[in-house]
């Protein structure tokens, strides 16, 4: 997003562990209480807390772990969720509604329905994935602040 | 439909939030797949469930939602229920089924949302 990318006024980097199921969705949640009380208006906060949930929910099921960096501008705020493997051989396939590998156990805990990706792209104003397999993925997630 | 009505219609147990017993929720949406239930944004929904963990509450807190159905017996633990309570959660435990839950309060005037343009 090319806007006033100056005046950064916060930015917070966190760690999610692979395979910790259990703790994702904690960082979503402090999101959401951080751009409560910056006073961000609520049907911003609830698509961004969305599409991050989803992503934190990834990183902890198809990664081998990876962080989520959000940085909040005047007029946007950009969310970046980057992982170390083991990539996406077809992003195509990955964004498709329902296409989805994971497992049993994710699926029985409520996670796994392939609607995740495509999400994370309706719930925010830009979109945008690179992967390379053995390296990892990037997902790198805007929204404006002003509706 | 009042939040008190979906409790004395499905006969259920309100364990938290009771603040929002008066609080009207016109549609409502019942998933066990936490993703599926995160397709649609709006708020103004009662989450039904059988899935039972603290990803359910979380999948609430992150939706803005008011309350929560627990359904076929299914109970929460503490944790659960102090997460609810932090983010005025209403949480409601039946021992009826999905099907059940679902029928009663549509046959009730309850209609459901679930898709992101804000259908059912
Ligand atoms: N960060 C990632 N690293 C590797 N694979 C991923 C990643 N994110 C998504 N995928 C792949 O894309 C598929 C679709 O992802 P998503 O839409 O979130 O659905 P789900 O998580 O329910 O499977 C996943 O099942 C997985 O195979
Ligand atoms: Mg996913």
């Amino acid at each position: 997003m090319e806007r006033i990318e100056k005046e950064t006024t916060y930015q917070e980097t966190r760690k999610v562990e692979k395979g910790d199921f259990a703790a994702a969705g904690q960082i979503s949640a402090s999101y959401k209480n951080m751009l409560k009380r910056l006073g961000v208006d609520s049907k911003v906060v609830r698509r961004l807390a969305i599409a991050s949930y989803e992503a934190e929910i990834n990183l902890a099921i198809h990664t081998f772990g990876g962080s989520m960096t959000i940085t909040v501008y005047p007029d946007h705020i950009v969310l970046v969720v980057k992982d170390t493997g083991p990539g996406i051989a077809d992003i195509g396939l990955a964004m498709q509604e329902g296409y989805s590998t994971a497992s049993e156990q994710v699926r029985m805990l409520g996670f796994g329905a392939g609607m995740g990706l495509p999400n994370m792209k309706r719930c925010s104003d830009t979109f945008e994935i690179t992967s390379e397999l053995g390296i990892g993925t990037t997902i790198e997630m805007g929204f404006l602040l002003t509706p | 439909m009042k939040v008190s009505q979906i409790a004395q219609i499905l006969r259920a147990e309100v364990r938290c939030g009771e603040e929002n017993l008066g609080l009207d929720i016109p549609y409502a949406v019942a998933s066990d797949m936490m993703s599926d239930v995160l397709v649609c944004n709006d708020s103004d929904r009662v989450l039904i469930s059988g899935l039972c963990t603290v990803h359910t509450v979380l999948t609430a807190q992150i939706l803005d939602l008011r309350a929560i159905v627990f359904v076929r017996g299914k109970r929460p633990t503490p944790e659960m229920i102090e997460v609810a309570e932090e983010n005025g959660i209403t949480v409601l435990c039946t021992d009826m089924s999905m099907f059940n839950t679902c029928g009663e309060l549509y046959k009730h005037g309850m209609k459901g949302r679930a898709r992101p343009d804000g259908t059912d």
